[in-house]
């Protein structure tokens, strides 16, 4: 499986009516050098009920400028969630969440990490 | 009414459990970066990324999550301007064991000599820069 067969794929929920379309996907990854990441593995899908692909990331982000930007593309964002891969089920190629699923905020936290820094 | 309500309902934050995982989104953070070597030698970019499913190979995933596996990197110019996918063939993959840490870029533990990615700058290289006279040293 790669990356690009899982984007913008449509998703259902468990009576299989559209839910939305993956927008992202998120992983966990390894920092042990404290600088940088490596991947390592799916942590879960970001699916939004709006559109099919993410624009500037606002949703996902604690970023909130510049402020006209963020007023204006917040709203296309709204309903965006993140749902874990152990909720989700692959049936014959589709993405259905199990029922009792739950939605988590798709928010991504500032984690240093992931910016990494510059070698010295 | 219908709409406030969906709104609230995915607005659950993340179990604590997940607070100090370090966490990611491929397209945001990955997808595009360019990846260079050990010597900061720039390789390409990153096209997209190989998962390693269980169940892609017959075997019962059971919820069990895909890994990441390789860094693909290639030729996707035309289907981006045309749609579609490129065929994995035309993708080379660079294993994540290679893979030093993604920074502002994807840094390689390996030469650039070394890769698969790199065989078509090196065949040019060796089979026509270095027969053109003063071709097989660096410049003075």
């Amino acid at each position: 499986m790669i990356l690009g067969e899982l984007l913008n794929r449509r998703v259902f929920d468990s009576n299989a009516d559209p839910v939305g379309w993956v927008i992202d996907v998120r992983l966990t990854a390894r920092a042990e050098h404290g600088v940088g990441f490596v991947p390592a593995q799916v942590f879960g899908l970001i699916v939004s009920s709006r559109n099919r692909s993410s624009f500037l990331g606002y949703e996902r982000d604690t970023a909130k400028a510049p402020w006209l930007i963020a007023r204006l593309l917040r709203p296309r964002q709204q309903g965006t969630f993140l749902v874990l891969w152990d909720q989700l089920d692959l049936v014959a190629g589709e993405i259905h969440l199990k029922p009792g699923h739950t939605r988590y905020r798709a928010t991504l936290p500032p984690d240093e990490r992931r910016r990494g820094a510059r070698r010295s | 009414m219908k709409r406030l309500r969906r709104r609230r309902h995915a607005n659950t934050a993340l179990p604590e459990a997940h607070s100090h995982e370090c966490l990611i989104d491929a397209r945001l953070h990955l997808l595009d970066r360019q990846i260079i070597d050990c010597d900061g030698k720039p390789v390409g970019v990153i096209d997209d990324i190989e998962l390693d499913y269980p169940a892609d190979d017959g075997s019962s995933a059971d919820g069990q999550a895909p890994r990441t596996a390789a860094l693909l990197s290639g030729n996707t110019l035309p289907t981006r301007l045309f749609g579609g996918s490129p065929p994995l063939g035309r993708l080379t993959r660079i294993s994540i064991d290679d893979i030093d840490s993604v920074e502002v870029a994807a840094r390689l533990s390996r030469q650039h000599d070394e890769l698969d990615r790199t065989w078509a700058e090196r065949w040019v290289r060796d089979q026509i820069i270095r027969r053109i006279p003063g071709g097989s040293h660096d410049p003075r």
